[in-house]
């Protein structure tokens, strides 16, 4: 790909994909060091690409360099409290701190709950909405969100216990 | 990078990646731009987005990006490069070693019963490739016997040696009382190198196979019945397979 056809690509995404990682890894090195690698591989594959590149599959190549990344850190290091209250402390939205719970869990969890967690959690589609987009059954996505939505229930009563702990 | 929140979805609403696709100028279907035109939630949204982008592309000016990709992208092919050398390499030795070891073990050999198949070769020295011999084939005291064998079942073997002195030895393994696995279709390389002493020939080396174990003492009372008898014992044994080799020695 030519230098200026890549510097239009990553000034038009560039920002979207790296806040992606982020939210997805939750650790902005990393986060910057995939969207690298995302871009790297648009522009390895440019040349076989049928289609103009869009934010949609910039996400797809973002959400696999991601669980990628997070496989080769291995097992997560647990959150120390500190480190979550400064999480927790860094919004008052409670929106907030889930979101940052949804792309903890995102990381530990099979890549087809992932992906349909992504869709629905991060990106806000519907269920029928992703089925449509996936081809996973209805009933599918329904099992695959409820057992997301147990892991995740059960996490964010831990850290809001924390969170009443490291309050003064 | 500070997130932003995507508003909750309402009815009729665009999903937060439809409001990121419109945010990074890319087509949304026109009941989708339509909508949040109108909407505010989602116009802010975008709005804040927009505002967000323009920021992170003053802080990070996409020609720097560019740069940072190609720069890593040269590395990464070279790191390619050097596996495939690395691999290359691999291959090549691999190959040689096959080549070698095809040289080393000819696939003449004497054949066994039941598919199986023991090859003996004989070397005066290491350095000196060895050839492979059949019953009735002459040695000399000093040359190094190699052994192989090729089970076509699992089972347990056992190599010995009865020399003109009727003197009975256990070459595989070497002294042992217990016989060794061996699995189907991986040939048996025998560790062991028999160098031939000036006891006097003729030398009946007899490989014994069965697919459960057994020790010296089920087989030896067999082995020596076969001590000066030109014709060579049947093993009064289920499931046992034998085969004789007569090496003639002066």
């Amino acid at each position: 790909m030519q230098p200026d056809a890549f510097a239009e690509i990553f000034r038009k995404y560039g920002y979207f994909v790296q806040r992606r990682c982020q939210l997805l890894l939750d650790n902005a090195a990393d986060a910057e060091d995939v969207t690298q690698e995302v871009f790297m591989r648009v522009d390895r594959y440019s040349a076989s690409l049928t289609a103009p590149v869009t934010l949609s599959y910039l996400y797809a190549i973002a959400a696999r360099c991601c669980f990628d990344r997070a496989q080769l850190r291995g097992r997560q290091e647990p959150v120390s409290a500190s480190e979550l209250e400064q999480r927790v402390g860094a919004s008052n939205e409670a929106t907030a701190d889930q979101r940052a719970l949804v792309g903890q869990l995102l990381r530990g969890i099979d890549r087809t709950t992932s992906q349909i967690a992504i869709l629905h959690h991060i990106e806000g589609w519907t269920q029928d909405e992703i089925a449509a987009q996936t081809g996973y059954s209805r009933k599918t996505i329904g099992k695959k969100l409820s057992a997301f939505a147990e892991t995740f229930k059960a996490s964010w009563q831990r850290l809001r216990g924390l969170r009443e702990e490291v309050s003064p | 990078m500070t997130q932003l929140s995507a508003p909750v979805r309402e009815a009729g609403c665009a999903s937060a990646a439809q409001l990121e696709f419109i945010a990074a100028g890319d087509a949304v279907p026109p009941a989708v731009s339509a909508h949040v035109t109108g909407c505010v939630s989602c116009g802010a949204y975008v709005t804040a987005l927009t505002q967000a982008h323009l920021a992170f592309n003053a802080a990070q000016p996409a020609e720097l990006m560019a740069r940072k990709v190609a720069r890593r992208a040269e590395a990464a092919a070279g790191t390619r490069r050097r596996w495939w050398a690395v691999a290359f390499a691999v291959l090549a030795a691999s190959v040689l070693a096959v080549v070698l070891v095809s040289r080393d073990a000819p696939s003449e050999g004497v054949g066994l019963k039941a598919g199986s198949g023991l090859s003996i070769y004989a070397t005066p020295s290491p350095s000196i490739a060895p050839r492979p011999l059949g019953s009735g084939a002459h040695v000399s005291s000093g040359e190094l016997l190699h052994f192989q064998f090729s089970p076509s079942a699992s089972g347990y073997l056992m190599i010995l040696d009865l020399d003109g002195g009727d003197q009975l030895t256990v070459f595989h393994p070497y002294q042992g009382r217990s016989a060794v696995p061996v699995i189907a279709g991986e040939p048996h390389r025998v560790t062991e190198t028999i160098q031939l002493d000036s006891s006097p020939g003729p030398d009946r080396i007899v490989a014994v196979f069965r697919k459960t174990p057994f020790t010296l003492s089920d087989v030896e009372a067999w082995v020596k019945a076969g001590r000066g008898k030109a014709a060579i014992p049947t093993l009064a044994c289920a499931d046992c397979t034998a085969e004789w080799m007569v090496l003639e020695k002066p």
